[in-house]
């Protein structure tokens, strides 16, 4: 009992341990713990605080009172689901036991079941501690607020009790989806062929989290209370929130329907999460050991496009060296490869709900006219991509490796420097516009959809060379300071600038569409001015300096006048 | 021929290095040695300039190294003691990004790389990422970058760490016929069997301080001593370390 209670210690101190992407910038994984858990606690708690007032001014309109309960078990279930989808995400590789877990407990005289048994106790434990820090707020300050003046106060615990279990069966059932398909994908596939998909595993739950938040608004709105809506039917957190109803004794066909939905799911959900983490662990711990670890290895079309691409974009030896390792590290660390999910996420999930709002009120054929809302898509993708590249760039990836940088630092300055603004060109650049042509071409005809992405590449890159400015490091080579900068500000300064780059871009664009032969060329050429101005301040920041940064100077907190001087 | 006057490294007042002076000439091999903490690893550090010294100077081929930093980086060739490189590249891709890095045209350095590869046994490993390699096999990348751009300095400290014993002795006979070549090279290391074997000259340090600075030949000459563990031991042992080792098995015992 003492060994399992020991294990069960170690798996869950696992999950907070250094390289945790959820505790990671935190002084200490113990001020982590209880940082991520706060942030996960406040949203949930302080809204329900914000909607006593509200509830209090609805009894004078009793007959508002129900739908807007409703709504907020809606939104909270939402919450719940949204906000565990993303933590899972996040947590995705320490889910299932690694390498170096059956690396150090193999050689240990310890039982695979009782490993096993503790691993899986250390998660679900894990998983609750998430689940009450998301859900613990609404499930009981809500129902103090939402109280029904008409319900008699010894009513109140079961209201409570009730609320409170749907909240966490909506997080379980979330919870144990994304167990039930890394278990399956463990079994289904070989090991290499796993660590290749996760990325896009950890991006699509992440875009659907994003894509549960923003649908939101449109779900409630379209599903007024009582009504059976087909959206209910699959929009999972209105299973949870009908449950809650039913559980409360509210008449309807529709929340037993509800009910039963989300009991069968939860049921389902944790019955295959069950099933394909037990049958993965058996089949993972006989493979885990003698898989070959050829993740380095290319294939044949990998080989031929780098090939190219050193041939045409990378003349300079060592920029390609540098590109290689910022694109390989993009690759291949969990850690920033998911921030670039995380955005990337975001990026489609905007993109959804922009259509989907569309087609709520217009019909399919508003997708034959290049309007603003179409025409942000692409600038959409392309500034959360882009920004995130630059978010991920200063975040050290084996902060001690890059002595072969320093050592091996040449005089080529500006030169070098080009290969991040490559890598963003080809990443961040492109894609979008590039795959979305053929789209536009069929929608909207050859000239249009070729001038809108020439539009398109024209801004992005524009913002690739202003995301650089300043920047004087190589990716991921020298130390960060966390906190060192004023994250607010630039938070603030990213969604002023999100708007009027991905949204008032488009409107001017839309503008320019109107009549290309007259305004294309004052459009473009104003671009171009101001790309040339971005260029010849990069330039000039880097030519300014002798060397490349590898420690990280941070403002300091008091600045002084230096009059002693 | 390298040169260093009077180095010394101080952190908040305390001397880690200590006014050290040696020469290093084409075809010699400087024996670094000391116990750990003498400031081998520091005085590494300043050469190859990722550390800056408080006091003194570092003269390559008479010139002050200080002037020409990147000059100087370019004829280096370096193994650090601890492996610390990029776990995410393969073994294949991380001399990659060293020869790039130290802008060797691309079809030389591939054809370089993979007969290193080669001779180093790790062709059929070439794939794997460094995290899954051993710690020996992390090492024959390390000494492979190093020797990768054909450089005139080689700096190895501690190279022998993880090696087996196949690959330490064709290590031992590489520096010998990289000292034949040419190059110069100073070695640390705690294996002093392999000091005497190999390096020319040997310098020991202790508490940053240089304690002996000869020839092998005449280091046992001067101390009367048949080998460098004897004054070695003489010189820096200060414990009865057959004392300590029983000491440890009674505490196993215990």
């Amino acid at each position: 009992m003492q060994i399992a209670k020991l294990l069960f210690l170690h798996f869950l101190r696992r999950f907070f341990g250094e390289g945790n992407m959820l505790f990671a910038t935190a002084a200490s994984p113990y001020a982590g713990v209880i940082r991520t858990l706060t942030m996960l606690l406040l949203p949930g708690f302080l809204l329900s605080m914000f909607l006593f007032p509200v509830y209090v001014e609805l009894e004078f309109r009793p007959h508002l009172f129900e739908p807007m309960r409703w709504n907020n078990k809606l939104l909270f279930c939402t919450m719940s689901a949204s906000i565990m989808a993303f933590v899972t995400a996040l947590q995705w590789d320490s889910l299932f036991p690694d390498r170096e877990d059956f690396m150090i407990l193999s050689p240990l005289p310890l039982r695979r079941r009782l490993i096993f048994f503790c691993k899986l106790t250390a998660l679900i434990a894990f998983a609750s501690l998430f689940a009450a820090a998301i859900n613990i707020g609404p499930a009981i300050v809500f129902p103090l607020a939402s109280l029904s003046p008409a319900t008699p106060f010894g009513q109140l615990v079961p209201y409570i009790w009730n609320h409170a279990v749907s909240l966490f069966l909506c997080s379980a059932f979330v919870f144990s989806c994304c167990l039930a398909v890394q278990g399956a994908l463990l079994n289904l596939l070989p090991h290499l062929w796993y660590r290749a998909v996760v990325v896009w595993i950890q991006f699509l739950i992440m875009a659907a989290s994003a894509t549960l938040l923003l649908l939101f608004p449109l779900a409630a709105k379209n599903a007024a209370l009582g009504q059976n809506a087909p959206l209910l039917h699959w929009f999972v957190p209105a299973w949870f929130a009908g449950l809650s109803e039913q559980w409360n004794g509210r008449p309807g066909p529709i929340f037993a329907f509800l009910e039963l939905r989300a009991i069968q799911g939860v049921e389902l959900s944790i019955g295959l999460a069950l099933l394909f983490y037990t049958a993965a662990y058996v089949r993972y711990l006989q493979t885990i050991i003698e898989t070959p670890h050829d993740d380095g290895a290319q294939s044949a079309l990998s080989r031929w496009l780098a090939a190219r691409i050193d041939r045409f974009l990378l003349p300079v030896q060592h920029e390609r060296g540098v590109f290689h390792f910022i694109w390989k590290t993009l690759l291949r660390s969990p850690s920033h490869r998911l921030y670039l999910a995380g955005y990337a996420g975001v990026a489609c999930a905007l993109v959804i709900w922009e259509l989907v709002t569309l087609f709520s009120i217009h019909s399919y054929a508003v997708l034959r006219e290049p309007s603003p809302a179409l025409l942000c898509i692409p600038s959409v993708i392309s500034f959360l991509t882009l920004c995130s590249m630059r978010f991920v760039f200063p975040r050290p990836v084996e902060l001690r490796a890059n002595w072969i940088f320093q050592l091996a630092e040449n005089d080529l300055g500006i030169r070098s420097m080009q290969a991040p603004l490559k890598v963003m060109i080809l990443i961040g650049v492109l894609p979008a516009p590039v795959l979305l042509l053929p789209v536009h071409w069929y929608l909207w005809g050859p000239a249009v959809a070729l001038l809108h992405t020439l539009y398109a590449i024209a801004l992005a890159w524009l913002l690739a060379e202003a995301l650089l400015i300043g920047f004087r490091k190589i990716p991921f080579t020298c130390s960060f300071v966390p906190g060192g900068h004023n994250s607010i500000g630039w938070l603030m300064l990213a969604a002023i600038g999100f708007g009027l780059y991905a949204y008032a871009m488009a409107s001017v664009e839309a503008w320019m569409l109107r009549d290309i032969p007259l305004h294309a060329p004052f459009l473009f050429a104003a671009i171009g001015l101001l790309w040339l101005l971005a260029r010849r301040l990069r330039a000039t920041f880097l030519d300014g300096e002798s060397s490349l940064e590898y420690d990280e100077s941070i403002e300091p907190a008091v600045r002084t006048l230096n009059l002693s001087s | 021929m390298l040169s260093v006057q009077h180095l010394t490294k101080r952190y908040s007042g305390i001397p880690a290095v200590n006014d050290v002076s040696f020469v290093i000439r084409p075809y010699e091999v400087l024996g670094y040695l000391g116990p750990n903490g003498s400031g081998k690893t520091t005085t590494v550090s300043m050469l190859t300039g990722l550390i800056a010294p408080t006091q003194g100077q570092i003269l390559f081929q008479g010139q002050d190294i200080a002037k020409d930093r990147i000059g100087f980086k370019r004829r280096l060739g370096y193994v650090p003691e601890i492996p610390y490189i990029y776990p995410h590249l393969s073994g294949l891709e991380y001399l990659q990004l060293c020869g790039r890095l130290r802008g060797m045209p691309e079809h030389r350095m591939n054809e370089k790389i993979n007969a290193l590869l080669e001779a180093f046994g790790l062709h059929g490993s070439r794939h794997s990422l460094l995290s899954a390699y051993s710690k020996g096999m992390k090492q024959k990348i390390l000494i492979s970058a190093a020797i990768l751009h054909d450089p005139d300095l080689l700096i190895f400290d501690e190279p022998l760490s993880g090696l087996d014993v196949t690959s330490a002795l064709v290590f031992r006979h590489l520096v010998k016929a990289l000292s034949q070549e040419g190059k110069t090279i100073l070695y640390c290391s705690h294996v002093l069997e392999v000091v005497e074997k190999v390096c020319t000259h040997v310098m020991i340090l202790r508490k940053g301080q240089v304690v002996a600075y000869d020839s092998v030949e005449g280091l046992r000459a001067l101390a009367n001593l048949p080998s460098l563990e004897d004054i070695f031991a003489q010189l820096v042992l200060q414990e009865d370390t057959e004392k300590i080792a029983h000491g440890l098995v009674s505490i196993m015992k215990a």
